[in-house]
């Protein structure tokens, strides 16, 4: 009992790490490259959510209905991005002043959801009951397919990061946005790609959540948010390696802590993880680890 | 309608005392403290255990620790106590070890944290249920004469308020807001403020969540959401950052918007829970359009002028070498009576000592001793990149060697902080210039003196009787200075408005403020005018002519030919050559070493 138990607890750790890390690295992403630390990621997560619910609703497939979602959540955040953030920051407002922006945009588009959705739960229909026992875990068949969507991202953005000219402009943006402007990089243009690959990422991970979670509402993404933020952490800042490695710890930890001490009191661990972390390491635990193509700013 | 009015009134005065404890923090010293209704709902919940009999039974299921049934006003007290230990506690933790974005974004997850925690635990306060039953303070929470206590409270609160608002200490606070790093170097405990204003702040909060309890007679989960922090900040934002009128119109504007954007008469327990979807979209696109076109608030802060008399006979140093519209041509041979220290080897107040800094696998600083005199200025050149402003950094505290150590009149001092190091007469003005940029000129060097009265607890309690005088000192030498690099046209133009050299100057005028003994001055004259490189030449010979102690880091190695006694030349992080500049310029390793860097 103790021991299929714990199995259990960490094959859903590692499910909900790897919806948990495309949210991260999405969230550590844009914070490297254009300096914002957003917390409206989170309101956006729960309009994914609520848009794939839509589409599922009215019959769209729901694969297809997740591309729809990530590119009509990357191309908002580009939006908001280019019509809020940026020109505060031109206008030489501080990090604080732009945290405290996002906070209202995070409002302003939580509400528009609870207002258009109304505050009742939803949620999918059950995609597939089937339970599959996949390298020893105990996991539904829906979470196996997250786990490999997770890690096709990673990698994809592995490649793009270490292979490619755009993987190279991204990293001395984050680097030095000035000089890789003076360097013949169109800067604006790396900022809103970057803005767009992480809206995309911001969608894959709200539709992920809102199928694994047997219910929710217009605030899925608020408290999920700090689950991110705290993977992000763990990871260092601006560490789109350490944020995968933060976020799958995350997953399985709060998992464990719901299994073993209460499920009421896993978000109490992950705070007390993110609280901990800032006051001993700010800088991350796994940063030096994830190596130097970190996008630290 | 009259109780209606009643409940506004103390709404108003209630949401004002909060609004001007976020006010001092965020507007004033510029902490962003995201969980700040965490405080207001410990003051509550003080409020309600200090006052509440021993083991009442709710009817809920729920109980509670404490139950003193103290009498309100020292319930009251407690409560203003616990919110300042809280706000000391946190400042102490966390503002000491984390980046200012990172302790938002701490407190915003601290304040969530809390709130599961508090609605958790039904045995510690009340749980999800909450407390009631809840004795008014000892006036009835339905008459005026709450509202009257309320009135009176405020009204304290503003003397109080006031005292870290204005005066020398607001100016200290803004000028850590402005540019911390420059700050410190002029001897500013950064940390030593930022916790005092965390306890302010949460006395102010913990205050405003006691006076809340008392005329709700209840307090529970739902009236503390992490939304609630968001309308005391729109309050402050809409208001005016770091104005304490505007913040005053700021609460009364946002209850108001919020009052009508819900359409309903608020009753006592739906009031601070606005739940309505409509008004809480509202509400931020209010705030989001006063961030983006009026981010000064409604009343912006207001900046004080100063009269500064443009006295004809002026104060240019008596020392000064030449007349004011030439080139300093030569530097004196003889350097007058010198102040402090005496000639030998004691002269040598500062010495880095085998100094290493490494960044990654990069040697930056490689085993570097150097030493700066009394009376002396000593030139630091070398080719970009090789190692001076790090260096400079090490001397400063802003940068902790790797090896080595940092040796002040003989004692180590490669731990103490920058603030502590200014205070010993170690001065530094960093390479990029950072002025105060919310502050007027003369503010700007009006925060450099040192010593102020103003800023210890006495100057705090006792107030301006105190430290009139001294302040008075302090503005008049600041508009000498100002005088001397001409720029009292300029005394009372914010310091943002400044161009970059105007910037520069006003750098190295405020470490002059600061009476230093040993001065670091990282390219003072980088982007400088010639006319104005003069003007500032001529302040450091006359410096080292009253025995200070100059270091200079400078590209134009003909300033450094006119104003050093001896300069050192580094590259790749080690020293190459020392000696007087006429001499190394013709030095083969320093050519080779500028050739290949």
């Amino acid at each position: 009992m103790f021991f299929s138990g714990l199995s259990e607890a960490i094959g859903f750790g590692l499910a909900s790490g790897a919806v948990l890390s495309i949210g991260s690295v999405g969230l550590t992403v844009q914070f490297g490259i254009s300096g914002v630390f957003n917390l409206a990621y989170g309101a956006l997560l729960t309009v994914s959510a609520f848009g794939g619910y839509y589409l599922v609703g009215v019959g769209v497939n729901f694969w297809l209905a997740m591309i729809i979602v990530a590119v009509g959540v990357g191309v908002l955040s580009v939006v908001i991005n280019t019509s809020i953030y940026a020109p505060l920051q031109r206008r030489g407002g501080s990090p604080l002043t732009l945290i405290v922006a996002t906070l209202y945009v995070a409002t302003f588009i939580q509400y528009t959801v609870a207002a258009i959705a109304g505050d009742q739960e939803v949620s999918f229909a059950p995609q597939s009951g089937r339970e599959l026992i996949f390298l020893g875990f105990h996991l539904t068949e829906l979470q196996v397919e997250f786990i490999g969507v997770a890690a096709v991202l990673m990698f994809g953005y592995h490649i793009l990061l270490s292979r490619s000219t755009l993987g190279r402009a991204l990293r001395a943006t984050a680097g030095n946005r000035t000089l890789a402007r003076a360097c013949g990089i169109r800067t604006r243009r790396v900022v809103d790609f970057t803005w767009l690959i992480t809206g995309m990422m911001c969608g894959v991970a709200g539709m992920a959540l809102a199928a694994t979670t047997v219910a929710f509402d217009f605030n899925l993404g608020t408290l999920f948010l700090f689950y991110m933020v705290a993977g992000l952490l763990l990871g260092g800042a601006g560490h789109p390696y350490g944020a995968m490695i933060g976020a799958l710890t995350i997953g399985v930890s709060s998992q464990l802590a719901a299994f073993y001490i209460n499920p009421e009191l896993s978000d109490v661990v992950v705070f007390s993880i993110m609280v901990i972390i800032l006051l001993v390491r700010p800088r991350g635990i796994f940063a030096a680890a994830a190596g130097a193509t970190g996008l630290e700013s | 309608m009259s109780y209606y009015a009643l409940i506004l009134v103390c709404y108003l005065g209630i949401d004002t005392i909060a609004a001007w404890g976020l006010n001092l923090e965020y507007g004033v010293a510029g902490v962003a403290n995201l969980g700040y209704i965490l405080f207001i709902a410990a003051g509550a919940y003080s409020y309600a255990v200090l006052r509440l009999p021993r083991g009442l039974d709710l009817g809920t299921g729920a109980s509670y620790i404490g139950g003193l049934h103290w009498p309100g006003w020292l319930a009251i007290l407690g409560s203003v106590v616990v919110g300042a230990l809280l706000g000391a506690l946190l400042g102490l933790v966390a503002v000491r070890r984390v980046r200012l974005d990172y302790f938002a974004l701490v407190m915003f997850g601290f304040a969530i944290l809390s709130w599961t925690l508090v609605g958790a635990v039904p045995g510690f306060l009340g749980g999800q249920s909450g407390l009631f039953f809840i004795d008014d303070p000892g006036v009835s929470r339905t008459s005026w004469a709450y509202a009257v206590l309320v009135g009176i409270i405020c009204v304290a609160c503003w003397f109080v308020l006031r005292r870290f608002t204005c005066g020398p200490v607001g100016r200290t606070l803004r000028a850590i807001r402005d540019a911390p790093a420059a700050a410190a170097s002029l001897g500013k405990n950064l940390f030593g403020w930022r916790i005092v204003v965390q306890a302010v702040g949460g006395a102010f909060a913990a205050l405003s969540g006691a006076l809340l309890c008392g005329f709700l007679g209840a307090w529970s989960p739902p009236a503390w959401t992490s939304l609630e922090t968001l309308l005391y900040l729109t309050a402050v934002i809409v208001g005016g950052l770091g104005s304490d009128v505007g913040v005053l119109i700021g609460v009364a504007i946002v209850p108001v918007l919020i009052v009508q954007g819900v359409q309903f008469l608020p009753t006592i327990s739906s009031f601070p829970q606005f739940t309505s979807d409509g008004t809480m979209i509202l509400f931020s696109l209010t705030t989001l359009g006063f961030l983006f076109f009026r981010p000064q608030g409604v009343l912006p802060s207001r900046r004080p002028r100063m009269r500064i008399s443009t006295s004809p006979h002026g104060s240019l140093g008596e020392h000064a070498p030449q007349v004011a519209t030439g080139r300093v041509t030569a530097r004196p041979r003889s350097r007058g009576p010198k102040l402090l220290g005496q000639a030998g080897s004691d002269d040598a107040v500062l010495r880095a000592e085998d100094v290493t800094v490494r960044y990654g696998g990069v040697v930056a600083v490689d085993h570097v001793t150097f030493q700066a005199r009394l009376g002396t200025i000593t030139g630091l050149i070398g080719p970009n990149g090789a190692g001076k402003s790090t260096l400079m950094n090490v001397l400063r505290g802003t940068q902790s060697p790797d090896e080595g150590r940092v040796v002040l009149d003989g004692d180590d001092i490669s731990a103490v902080p920058t603030y502590r190091r200014a205070r010993r007469g170690l001065v530094a003005s960093s390479q990029l210039s950072e002025p105060f940029s919310r502050l007027t000129v003369i503010e700007n060097l009006c925060v450099a003196a040192p010593a102020q009265r103003a800023e210890r607890l006495s100057g705090i309690v006792t107030g301006r009787r105190l430290w009139r005088n001294q302040e008075q000192v302090i503005i008049e030498r600041a508009a000498s200075l100002l005088e001397e690099f001409r720029l009292t046209s300029k005394a009372n133009d914010l310091a943002s408005t400044l161009s970059g050299g105007e910037r520069k100057m006003l750098d190295v005028m405020r470490t002059l403020m600061t009476n230093p003994r040993v001065l670091l001055l990282d390219e003072p004259m980088a982007g400088v005018t010639p006319a104005l490189c003069d003007r500032i030449e001529r302040a450091m010979l006359k410096l080292a002519n009253q025995g200070v102690a100059i270091v200079v880091v400078e590209h134009d190695l003909a300033s450094i030919e006119r104003i050093c006694d001896h300069v050192v030349v580094m590259a790749s992080g080690r020293v190459i050559d020392t000696g007087k500049m006429d001499v190394l310029r013709s030095s083969e390793v320093v050519q080779q070493a500028y050739l290949n860097g």
